[in-house]
C-alpha cells in the first residue's frame, strides 16, 4: 500500500463450528477452497496469529506429557472441578460460576502446569486453583 | 491537562486528586476501594432498580475498586451478583488483544443492570472485551461503565465499538477526564502509573496469578439467592 493511500483494510478473524448455515451478509472461506483460502492470505494470518500469541486460535493437538494421564485421575477425584481439552487448549471449570481457558496443550506452560499438580498432589480446588496455568 | 466531572463530591475530588501521588500499596488500595464506594454511590443515584444489579471486574481491581463498590451497595440494599475477569494483554507489533482466560461469573437469574468497574479507562480495550462477553450472555436494562478516571475520548472509543442499540444504555461515572498519555501507556496524571505495581498484584506479565479473596468469599455463598452479603 503506497503511502498517499487513503483507505485502509481492518481483517477480521476469528473461528467458528457453527458454518453448516450461512446469514445474509456472511460468507464462509474454508481450508477447502483451497486457492481462494491462500489467495486470501488468511493462512498467513492465522499462522503469525499463532506464532505471535495474539489470539486463541483452535487447532488439534496431541498432549505429550507423561504425567498427564496420572494427573487426569487426580484432576477426575477434585469435587466440583469439570476440565476438558478442545482443539488443543486446557480449559476447565468449578461449579456454576468460574471458568478458565488458559494454555495450549504443546507449551511449555501446561508442562509444568501438569508437572505443579504432580508434585502438589491436590485434593481440592482451592489447592489446584494456583497451580492452574 | 484534568477536567473534573461537573457534580463531583469534595470527597471524590480529594480521592482522585490523592491517587496518582500515592506510592504507598496499602494507602493505594484503600484510596482505590474508597473510589469504589464514592463511584457507587453515584451509580445508584441513576439505578432505575435494586434488583439484579451484577458488578463486572478485573481481577486486580476485585479486592480494592470493585470491593468498595459492593459493599456500598450492599449496605444500601442492591441485590448484587458479582463477576471478576482475568484478562491477558498481548501486544506485538502495534496489534494489541486482551483476551478473557479466567473468570468467575455468579449466577443471577434476571440481570436488570450493569456496571463495569476499571480503575482506570484509557484506551477501553478491556472495558470492551469485557462488557462484549457480558451483553453476549444478557440485555440488561441498565449498563453503566465506571472508573474514577478517564482519558479523553475513552467515552467516545467505547460507544464506537458497540451496535448503536447498546451503546445507547451506556451512563458513564467518573472523577476526572486526564487528555495525557504517556508513550508506556500510562495517563497523566491519572492514577500515578501502571494500576498492576501501584496496586501489589505483579505486573502486567504477572498479575493473572493474583487470586482476589472477594472470589474466594462469595465463592463459598453458593448457592445464592437474592441478597449474598
Amino acid at each position: 500500500m503506497g503511502a498517499d493511500a487513503q483507505f485502509a483494510v481492518e481483517v477480521v478473524y476469528g473461528t467458528s463450528q457453527k458454518v453448516e448455515s450461512l446469514f445474509p451478509g456472511e460468507f464462509l472461506l474454508d481450508r477447502t477452497e483451497a486457492v481462494a483460502f491462500e489467495l486470501s492470505g488468511l493462512s498467513t494470518i492465522i499462522d503469525r496469529v499463532r506464532e505471535q500469541g495474539l489470539g486463541k486460535i483452535p487447532q488439534a493437538i496431541p498432549i505429550g506429557v507423561s504425567q498427564w494421564p496420572d494427573v487426569q485421575v487426580l484432576l477426575n477425584s477434585i469435587s466440583g472441578l469439570n476440565y476438558w481439552v478442545d482443539r488443543g487448549y486446557f480449559e476447565w471449570s468449578f461449579g456454576s460460576s468460574d471458568w478458565g481457558m488458559s494454555v495450549r496443550v504443546d507449551s511449555e506452560a501446561f508442562r509444568r502446569f501438569v508437572e505443579r499438580v504432580s508434585t502438589a498432589q491436590p485434593k481440592n480446588f482451592e489447592e489446584l486453583e494456583p497451580l492452574l496455568p | 491537562m484534568r477536567r473534573y466531572h461537573e457534580n463531583l463530591s469534595d470527597t471524590a475530588r480529594e480521592l482522585v486528586d490523592q491517587l496518582p501521588v500515592t506510592k504507598d500499596t496499602q494507602r493505594f488500595r484503600c484510596l482505590m476501594t474508597c473510589a469504589g464506594r464514592e463511584l457507587a454511590k453515584t451509580v445508584m443515584d441513576q439505578l432505575a432498580s435494586k434488583r439484579g444489579l451484577m458488578v463486572v471486574c478485573t481481577n486486580e481491581d476485585a479486592d480494592f475498586l470493585a470491593k468498595g463498590f459492593v459493599e456500598e451497595c450492599v449496605s444500601s440494599g442492591c441485590e448484587v451478583y458479582f463477576t471478576c475477569f482475568w484478562n491477558q494483554r498481548i501486544r506485538h507489533s502495534g496489534l494489541k488483544s486482551t483476551s478473557i482466560v479466567k473468570s468467575y461469573r455468579e449466577p443471577c437469574p434476571h440481570i436488570d443492570s450493569v456496571v463495569v468497574l476499571k480503575s482506570i479507562i484509557a484506551t477501553s480495550c478491556v472495558v470492551q472485551t469485557n462488557l462484549s462477553e457480558l451483553l453476549h450472555a444478557c440485555n440488561p436494562n441498565q449498563v453503566f461503565v465506571a472508573s474514577p478516571v478517564l482519558l479523553s475520548g475513552a467515552v467516545q472509543r467505547l460507544k464506537a465499538s458497540f451496535p448503536k442499540q447498546q451503546a445507547e444504555k451506556f451512563q458513564f461515572a467518573w472523577f476526572a477526564e486526564d487528555d495525557q498519555r504517556l508513550e508506556n501507556g500510562n495517563v497523566v496524571p491519572g492514577i500515578g502509573g501502571s494500576v498492576y505495581e501501584l496496586l501489589g498484584v505483579g505486573t502486567e506479565d504477572t498479575k493473572n496469578s493474583y487470586l482476589p479473596e472477594i472470589v474466594k468469599s462469595r465463592r463459598h455463598q453458593e448457592p445464592r439467592s437474592g441478597n449474598r452479603e
